[in-house]
């Protein structure tokens, strides 16, 4: 069997179309977003957004609406949540994100422990992307084409409000709208994710990529487009990967944008102490 | 009518009054330096002309406007501490940032902008543009961010801690581009701890400490009494002896 052969295997099954497509989908969707993840270090934040989404999705199955609804309110309201005890209770932003993150997680795994739903708990965590059906592509494809929307049009005003919010004040950009819609499109972008990498590893998806591009970055937009070359190839590899080794794929696609930024990391420090000698 | 005028300002944030009753005005095309310690209040009277923080009690004026109602006639640039440096922006970005008032929502800052060119010329940074914000030297992000305030095309700039660790070549090529900037009839408000002799080129000084201790041409205003009064030691009045005898003040 050649290479070409190899890739085209498992494009045969259509679980497989359907998973490579999403994940793809998915990664493009959290790595642009993960630029400004990274940039203003609202990686915790991310994570504790991921996690607060568990109680909503047990929520929403009590309450027989779409998971995807207790999701998204969940994570938003966890967003809302810590901001409120940080100012509230002046304490540190990562104290508060630490409490209302395993807070909210807990409440998520007893609700769903003491229920017993039909859905699999595992498959949220880890997720699933072979498990993935055509409605959870469409939802993915869907969130995606709302954020990269969003965040085209918006872009010269995110970038200015995250990187200097109170010139960004005084120039009259509406920094408290910016900030919600951010909140918004990371909770949105984190739902969308559920069904490929799940809730534990979307993380990834959210700060490996961008985490990357920072080290190799010349400007804005050389940093969001190789953000977002990461995270697609990470998708590709790591689902590729899964299937001829039979390996869990969020953990592969994970797996494989953390080596990505290992290397860059390594090829960078070389080429520094090079340059240096 | 006058370029700014603070009619008995105070703020205070919940127990902490950092400005007391402050008053005085500017007229169009002068240069002013706010001075005093740390904690003094020069950055929260900034925010207040920048129209940031409203007063708790009196009146902040912008050619007689309230402050957010002259959000185009206001040009800002916040202390270093106050933006993410991590950001891989370029010293071309970060100037065509000025810009987005006046493109307006919905649209992309366009590649190639005149007015960015023409702010990093005055700022001499041509040959930077390129560059990473983050790989400039402090004088030179000083100017990056001068020049981004001039690309807003202000009327009034507010300018917080421009020269601060700067050294002295770099802190003169920063006043000259000011001085350049008053010449155009710009009305230019700055932060600073620092007392130097470079501070003869001012036409006022406000010598703040949560209140305004003295208000007037350098000249008049940089007593040792003033100053000992403003920083509460006779060290900096020592310091001044120095800067009168190399300013050839009285
Ligand atoms: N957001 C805030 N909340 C509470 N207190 C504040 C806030 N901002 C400033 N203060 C307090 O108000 C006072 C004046 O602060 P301000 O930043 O205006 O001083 P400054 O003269 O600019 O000092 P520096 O030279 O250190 O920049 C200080 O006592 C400060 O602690
Ligand atoms: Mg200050």
């Amino acid at each position: 069997m050649n290479l070409f052969d190899l890739l085209l295997e498992p494009m045969g099954y259509e679980f497989m179309r359907v998973a490579l497509a999403t994940s793809i989908v998915v990664a493009v969707t959290c790595s642009i977003l993960s630029g400004f993840v990274v940039l203003r270090g609202w990686s915790l934040l991310g994570d504790a957004i991921s996690h607060s989404v568990l109680p909503g999705i047990a929520i929403a199955i009590a309450l027989n609406i779409p998971y995807l609804i207790g999701a998204l309110l969940a994570g938003l309201g966890s967003a809302a949540l810590i901001g409120v005890v940080e100012t509230s209770a002046r304490i540190r932003n990562d104290t508060a994100i630490g409490v209302v993150m395993s807070g909210a997680f807990a409440a998520g795994l007893i609700l769903l422990s003491w229920m017993r739903p039909t859905v699999d708990v595992f498959h949220m965590l880890f997720g699933n992307p072979i498990g993935v059906s055509y409605g959870d592509m469409i939802l993915s494809t869907v969130i995606g084409g709302f954020v990269v929307l969003v965040v085209a049009s918006l872009f010269k005003e995110i970038v200015a409000y995250t990187f200097d919010p109170i010139f960004s004040k005084v120039v009259g950009i509406p920094t408290t709208f910016l900030h919600f819609t951010l909140m918004i499109l990371l909770s949105l972008a984190i739902v969308s994710a559920l069904n490929t990498v799940g809730i534990i590893l979307v993380i990834t998806l959210l700060v490996t990529p961008g985490a990357t591009a920072q080290l190799v970055a010349r400007n804005i937009t050389h940093l969001f487009a190789t953000s977002v070359a990461v995270g697609a190839s990470s998708a590709v590899i790591g689902l590729y990967l899964s299937y001829y080794l039979s390996i869990s794929s969020g953990g592969a696609i994970a797996g494989v944008a953390t080596i990505f930024f290992f290397v860059t990391l390594g090829l960078k420090t070389a080429f520094k102490t090079r340059r240096a000698e | 009518m006058y370029a700014i005028e603070l009619d008995s300002v105070s703020v205070r944030y919940d127990k902490v009054v950092a400005l007391r009753d402050v008053s005085f005005n500017s007229e169009a095309g002068k240069m002013v330096a706010l001075i005093g310690p740390n904690g003094a209040g020069k950055s929260s009277l900034l925010k207040i002309l920048s129209g940031l923080l409203r007063p708790s009690s009196g009146r902040a004026k912008v050619f007689g406007r309230e402050p957010t109602k002259a959000r185009g006639l206001i040009a800002y640039t916040p202390q270093r501490e106050e933006v993410y440096w991590d950001y891989p922006l370029t010293v071309r970005e970060l100037v065509a940032m000025g810009s987005i008032r006046r493109v307006g929502p919905l649209r992309w800052l366009p590649a190639r902008d005149s007015r960015v060119e023409l702010a990093l010329r005055l700022v001499m940074m041509e040959d930077l543009a390129s560059r990473k914000i983050s790989e400039l030297s402090g004088g030179q992000q000083q100017r990056a961010f001068l020049a981004r305030a001039i690309c807003q095309g202000g009327e009034v700039y507010l300018l917080d801690e421009p020269i601060a660790g700067l050294d002295s070549p770099s802190e003169t090529i920063l006043l000259e581009i000011l001085k350049t900037l008053r010449e155009q009839g710009k009305t230019i408000v700055i932060a600073t701890h620092d007392i130097s002799a470079t501070l003869e080129i001012f036409d006022y000084v406000a010598l703040i400490r949560n209140e305004l201790l003295a208000f007037g041409p350098p000249s008049e205003v940089l007593t040792s009494e003033n100053l000992e009064k403003t920083y509460g030691s006779s060290a900096v009045a020592l310091h001044l002896d120095d800067i009168r005898r190399v300013a050839g003040w009285r």
